[in-house]
């Protein structure tokens, strides 16, 4: 027998409490607020009265599946693309009105950056670098050489690899130093090294902690790696928001005796179980919060009950598919 | 905007080179090359420079410190300025002493025929790109080439008995040079109304 709930209730209650009380304390680089999205010719939405918060100094790792709308908060964000409803700030500003002088502050890298086949990188540098005021040549030398990039000064940009070009379009975002960097899946596709070097780079350049980042990815390794919070969204709704390592600690796949599945059933939507499966023998349960889960858990039922940790990817996929269910 | 036209100049430079040579034959040809010259420059540098565009090069723009407006101008600003430079190279040429056996240019063609052919190509190329910046490369492409074939219109029999009556009696009639700056006139006039429109355009679109 298969039994689920809801978990709807349980998660509201949590989306907002660890980002909103760090953006009141250091500020917000990017708010989004209600903010609603349908391309053209779509019946569906790609984002449905999204709302969110990344503080300035924290890289939020940005979960979801193809189609979830990941791409679509990072061009909103950037201005690439016109909200149909909602509020965005990106520092403060709105990206679709603020236009050049906002997006000086800003770096962005698409999935599979085409720049100008054409063009040669020395040619693209200076091109990119003439329109940023705070352009750091000496760190942009120091970004190649730890990417490997100085050998592919005089090739054209459409003759290197995909890796190449992730490597370029990101040494080109981080060189002026912005306030906000908007990664779109930058490591998909590319081969363990280049995304190890990817990653890395990264790591080594958010140091400072004075930059915000959105990474966007399928692999939720790399967002393990380097998030400081975590949101999943799906079909362009928020499904959670929330620091990395408390929900890491928080959500666990728990088995359970057969007894307390009456207790399940009693306890409803609004309890820490996000979702169970009754088997022959025993039920296993997606815990949302295990230290209420524990508080509430009650003393006539079979003790001890075995608590397996989960890693991103597993809270991701068995989020996902709860809310399916 | 300067940097945006002067990096469409030099992603382009192999095929700008390609046609400035075309006047060169045309001196050996005749004058109806120019023509084609004309009008194949701009158009066909500014759907080579809007294929990168739509290949991603627009997106890499908007995500830089660069207005729409500025993106969208410079593009315009970059067929006036090859525009500009063909003109220049036919009149130049044909103001050439004709080679031995070719028959020498006529006056009227050493500037009248290039600035006329010169307006039709900003029209043209300016609707390439208008409609570049309003539904996209591939669509824009095919209505353009639907405009470029316009000319051929004067082989229909009924057309060409129209035009004869109308247009070019009124061209061999009245002072060409005058005729011809009044239709450089009016294409650049067109030409202006279909930039501030692709502009206006452009700054509410998705870079999807």
């Amino acid at each position: 027998m298969i039994s689920g709930r809801s978990w709807r209730g349980y998660w509201s209650r949590e989306v907002w409490t660890v980002t909103l009380e760090t953006a009141m304390e250091t500020g917000a680089a990017l708010t989004m607020r209600g903010v609603s999205k349908r391309y053209r010719g779509s019946r569906t939405w790609a984002l449905r009265d999204l709302s969110l918060e990344v503080p300035r100094g924290y890289v939020m790792g940005l979960l979801g599946k193809n189609g979830a709308g990941k791409t679509t908060l990072i061009k909103l964000a950037c201005g690439l693309l016109k909200a149909d409803s909602g509020d965005i700030r990106v520092l403060g500003a709105d990206p679709e009105r603020s236009g050049p002088e906002l997006r000086r502050f800003i770096g962005y890298v698409s999935e599979a950056p085409q720049l100008y086949n054409n063009l040669s990188l020395r040619w693209l540098a200076g091109f990119v670098a003439g329109r940023f005021p705070a352009w750091d040549e000496a760190y942009f030398r120091q970004l190649l050489r730890r990417l490997d990039l100085r050998d592919h000064l005089g090739d054209r940009f459409g003759k290197l690899s995909k890796g190449t070009k992730v490597k370029f379009a990101l040494a080109l975002a981080l060189a002026h130093r912005p306030k906000v960097l908007l990664l779109d899946e930058p490591t998909s596709g590319l081969d363990p090294a280049a995304r190890r070097e990817v990653l890395s780079v990264l790591l080594e350049a958010l140091r400072d902690g004075e930059t915000a980042v959105v990474f966007s990815s399928h692999i939720t390794s790399d967002v393990e790696k380097i998030a400081d919070f975590v949101t999943i969204i799906d079909r362009g709704r928020v499904l959670l928001t929330e620091d990395k390592e408390t929900l890491l600690n928080r959500v666990v796949r728990a088995v359970l005796p057969r007894e307390a599945g009456e207790w399940l059933e009693r306890l409803g939507e609004e309890g820490p179980v996000i979702h169970w499966q009754m088997g022959r023998r025993r039920i296993t349960a997606l815990i949302g919060d295990l230290d209420e889960f524990e508080a509430l858990y009650p003393r006539a039922l079979p003790r001890p009950f075995d608590v397996t940790r989960m890693n991103l990817e597993d809270i991701f996929v068995a989020l996902t598919d709860a809310r399916e269910e | 905007m300067l940097a945006l036209v002067l990096k469409d100049l030099y992603e382009q430079r192999t095929n700008i080179l390609f046609f400035l040579a075309f006047p060169a034959l045309g001196y050996l040809v005749g004058p109806p090359l120019y023509g084609a010259f004309l009008i194949l420059l701009p158009w066909s540098i500014a759907i080579r420079a809007t294929y990168a565009e739509d290949r991603g090069g627009l997106e890499f723009l908007c995500s830089l410190p660069f207005s729409r407006n500025q993106i969208v101008t410079a593009k315009f600003l970059l067929v006036l300025l090859l525009l500009l430079l063909g003109v220049g190279e036919v009149v130049l040429v044909s103001a050439l002493p004709p080679l031995e056996g070719t028959q020498p240019v006529p006056d009227q063609a050493l500037w009248v025929m290039p600035v006329t052919v010169a307006g039709f190509a900003a029209v043209l190329t300016g609707a390439f790109l208008n409609l570049f910046f309003r539904i996209g490369y591939i669509r824009a492409l095919n209505y353009s080439r639907l405009l470029a074939l316009l000319p051929l219109a004067l082989l229909i029999p009924q057309v060409q008995q129209i035009v004869l009556k109308s247009g070019v009696q009124l061209f061999l009639t009245s002072d060409p040079r005058r005729l011809a700056l009044w239709v450089l006139a009016g294409s650049l006039v067109v030409y202006l109304a279909l930039l501030l429109d692709a502009r206006r355009v452009f700054g509410q679109k998705d870079i999807a």
